[in-house]
Parts: C-alpha cells; sequence; structure tokens
C-alpha cells in the first residue's frame, strides 16, 4: 500500500535514506533522462538546487520502503522558482506570495514505475496527497510552473487554476505559471476524476513543524 | 486592432476572467468567437478526437466552424486525411496548421482536406491539442484567410484555448449533470461509497470503528431519503446523482 510521508526540517532525520534516495532518483530524472539546462550532472549523482533548503516540504510516495515518486513544496514568502528564476512567467499577476501560498516543484515518478496504469496511480495519489497535507496545513493556494499541457488535465478534476503570465517557450516547451485554490472540492474532484479512494494516505511523522510558521492548531494526520 | 503587447496580454487574461462567469455554452461561443476574430480566426471548433479505428465522427463541444465545412467533413470523413488532426495526436505542443507535416505527392488525400479548408476562407490556421488524463484527444483549433502569429498573439491564443477548453468540459458536465442539492449525511455518504467499493456492513463497521447495526441504519437512512428499494439500487442512485463517486 502506498503511502506518502511528509518531511520537513523537524522529522528529517527519521527519513535520510528515503532522502537520499530521492535525490538520486532526481538525478536520473531531470539530469540524466530530461537533461534539464538549468541543471548541471553531479559526481555524487544526487541532483539539488538552491530551493532544497531548511524550509523545503517533500512529499514522498513510499512502498515497501522503496521511494516510488514524489513532489517538493516551499513557502512563498522566501526564495522560489517562480520569483527568483522564472518571474516572467508571472508578468501579468505578479509573484503570488504569502504564508499561506506553496510552490510546487519536482514531481516525479520512479521510471521503474511507469507502466501506463501504476504511473498514473502514482502521480495522482502524489498529487492528492498534496492537496491533502495544503488542507490540513491551512495553504489556500499553491503556485507551480509547468508544461501547459498539463492544465487540461487539472481541470478535468474541477481545480480553478489561475494564470500568471501568458504561456511561454522554454527548452523546447510551452511552460505556464498557475496558482491553483486549494479547496475540499479540489481534493475532493482529484480523488474521484482519478479513481482513488477518499481515506487519506498522508503520514506526518513526528516531531510536527507546520508548513505556515506559528500556525498553532495542529491538524490531525493519520 | 492595433493593440500593443501589454495590451494582447491583458485582453487574453480578461477573457479568461469573463469566462469563467459564462453560465452557458452560446455565451462561451459568442465569447470565444469575438475573440479569435479581432486575430482573423472567423472559424474555430473545440472538439473531441475519435480514437484512431474508432468512430468516424469527431465529437463537437462547441462548434464554430462554417456552417457548409461540418457538414462537408462529416460527409466526407474527412477526418481520415487530415494532417492537423494526425499531427494533433502526434504533438503536444500546439501548432500552427502549416507545420503539420504530409507529402503533397504521396498523400494527396492530405492534400485535398487542406484545398477543400480553402474553399471556406479557412488559409492558415492554429491548433492546440489536448491530451486528458484518460487517454482521449482533444482540440481547439482556429483558422481564418490573414491571421496573426506574431509576438504575443500565439502564446495569448494558447492561453485563451487552453482555458475555452476547460470551460466548455465544465458546461458539457454540468449539462449532462445538473447540480442536485446533497440529500445525504457525509457518514451516509461514506458508507455508501465503502459499499460501492463491494464492502459488506460488517467490513464497513470495522473500517469505521462502529457497530453494524450502525452502518445498516446508514443505508436505511439514505435509501429512505433517495426512495430506493434496496442497497445495490442505492448505491447507482447516489452515483448518478453524484453524491458518491466511484
Amino acid at each position: 500500500m502506498i503511502q506518502v510521508h511528509v518531511i520537513n526540517d523537524a522529522n528529517r532525520h527519521l527519513y535520510e535514506r528515503e532522502l537520499d534516495e530521492h535525490h538520486q532518483i532526481r538525478h536520473r530524472i531531470y539530469i540524466e533522462e530530461l537533461q534539464w539546462r538549468g541543471l548541471t550532472p553531479r559526481a555524487d549523482k544526487r541532483e539539488y538546487d538552491q530551493f532544497d533548503m531548511d524550509e523545503t516540504v517533500y512529499l514522498l510516495a513510499l512502498d515497501e520502503g522503496r521511494v516510488i515518486g514524489g513532489l517538493r513544496l516551499v513557502p512563498t514568502t522566501g526564495p522560489h522558482l517562480i520569483a527568483d528564476v522564472f518571474s516572467h512567467f508571472a508578468s501579468m499577476q505578479g509573484v503570488p506570495r504569502g504564508p499561506d501560498i506553496a510552490e510546487w516543484t519536482r514531481l516525479f515518478v520512479v521510471p521503474e514505475r511507469r507502466e501506463e496504469h501504476s504511473s498514473a496511480k502514482i502521480r495522482s495519489t502524489v498529487v492528492a496527497s498534496m492537496l491533502d497535507y495544503a488542507l490540513r496545513e491551512g495553504v489556500s493556494a499553491i503556485s507551480v510552473l509547468m508544461n501547459a499541457f498539463w492544465l487540461p488535465k487539472f481541470q478535468e478534476c474541477g481545480w480553478r487554476a489561475r494564470p500568471l503570465g501568458l504561456p511561454d517557450m522554454h527548452d523546447g516547451e510551452w511552460l505556464i505559471a498557475v496558482l491553483v485554490d486549494v479547496t475540499p472540492e479540489a481534493l475532493a474532484g482529484q480523488r474521484a476524476a482519478r479513481g482513488l479512494s477518499p481515506q487519506s494516505v498522508l503520514v506526518h511523522r513526528d516531531p510536527y513543524r507546520p508548513f505556515i510558521p506559528g500556525r498553532r492548531d495542529v491538524p490531525a494526520v493519520a | 486592432m492595433a493593440a500593443g503587447m501589454l495590451d494582447i496580454g491583458r485582453a487574453a487574461f480578461d477573457f479568461v476572467d469573463d469566462i469563467e462567469r459564462v453560465s452557458d455554452q452560446r455565451a462561451l461561443m459568442d465569447r470565444f468567437g469575438r475573440e479569435l476574430y479581432g486575430y482573423g480566426y472567423h472559424a474555430w471548433i473545440i472538439a473531441n478526437l475519435p480514437k484512431p479505428g474508432g468512430q468516424t465522427d469527431s465529437l463537437a463541444m462547441l462548434n464554430g466552424w462554417p456552417q457548409g465545412w461540418t457538414a462537408l467533413y462529416r460527409r466526407l470523413k474527412l477526418i481520415h486525411n487530415d494532417p492537423v488532426v494526425a499531427h494533433c495526436l502526434r504533438s503536444t505542443a500546439p501548432f500552427e496548421w502549416r507545420e503539420a507535416p504530409y507529402d503533397p505527392l504521396a498523400n494527396p488525400k492530405a492534400k485535398d482536406v487542406m484545398d477543400r479548408a480553402r474553399d471556406f476562407r479557412m488559409r492558415e490556421g492554429f491548433c492546440v491539442p489536448i491530451h486528458t488524463s484518460d487517454g482521449y484527444e482533444a482540440v481547439v483549433t482556429m483558422a481564418g484567410e490573414r491571421v496573426e502569429f506574431t509576438g504575443k498573439v500565439r502564446p495569448a491564443l494558447h492561453l485563451m484555448a487552453l482555458y475555452a477548453y476547460g470551460k466548455a468540459v465544465d458546461l458539457c458536465m454540468s449539462q449532462r449533470f445538473p447540480p442536485v442539492p446533497a440529500l445525504l449525511t457525509k457518514r451516509e455518504r461514506e458508507v455508501l461509497q465503502w459499499t460501492a467499493a463491494g464492502k459488506t456492513s460488517w467490513e464497513i463497521s470495522q473500517i469505521l470503528g462502529v457497530a453494524e447495526s450502525t452502518i445498516i441504519a446508514h443505508i436505511k437512512a439514505a435509501a429512505a431519503k433517495l426512495d430506493t428499494p434496496n442497497r445495490v439500487a442505492t448505491v447507482v442512485v447516489a452515483l448518478r446523482r453524484r453524491e458518491i463517486s466511484l
């Protein structure tokens, strides 16, 4: 059974092996496979960038202890991709910033699990868990820079995703930055459209740290 | 129109804002058609594409083609030879019609489609392929005689096409499943959701940590509200009302 674990600065000592495995997977995908221009191959075969910070939250899908998928969230009050590297993608609406706005990057499924059906299932489970986590943590919106090709898939799930700027070409792809509203309807829509169970698969081990610094009411997490 | 670069972007954003409030297909068609016309596109369509070897007609969601063209396209089954459609199935990025590759000598039928489109004042066009998660392909495509692609026009058209598609899907869905007020409680929906997943009352009682008699009472209450004779019918009606989902 797939569980999606919340890993941040407070509990990362419980996940050193999984985090390391995830950086290796990212090296394979983003540097070796996709050859993203902004990233350079590293001798240690682990991919990091300037947004792997103390404030970063990783949601990793684990199956029998192995990392099979995941994504990354960072607060928009500090440095983040759309603000610091790709702000022209937000030229129409400006870069959304706020303690209750997260930026989403690095959604992946391990190459070994890319067979048609299981890949979609893992990806949609990780994405549903992101909305699940955001709802529990009081995050109201998530910004993301992505291939514009994903937008209709969001819309199918009934998400409200507002554009921040016009689509533009980067590295041979048409990218767009959008701001996704975090609502119970978006989570329910994601689960219904993707055939996921309405039960949460999120695991958040203590010590707990809220996404929004200083937020008091600790959410109930399985 | 002499719109500056910034105005083109602003107009596209205004379009996205406006159609969020649109509640019927006619209004969406008018608004989208008007916006495209400003850039020289008098013809357009938002349609699902048949799977290769599947049914022959494309399934128009919103049809802004010239009338005669739709009829001709259907009658001659031009979709099978349309190089724009063929390219659409292969491409994830938007493209101009002239970028859809075909060899006019080797593939005279493709050339015939493009020649016939010209008869309807569709010489140049722009196409935004849509790939849905359930494996269906769709398209937003637009054409005219002298059209604009330059500068911010192309990304503006791309943006408007994506949001027009999203809204079209939205309107089609709400037409097919008109919203109905929820009758069931959260707990009743939860119990029916598990029933739909094939769980027995006893299994659900274990999952939710309550007595089996409580689960049976929830199902009976739901059946009374939905006026259904048994458990299966209750699940079916709840699904149809979208109180639960598969």
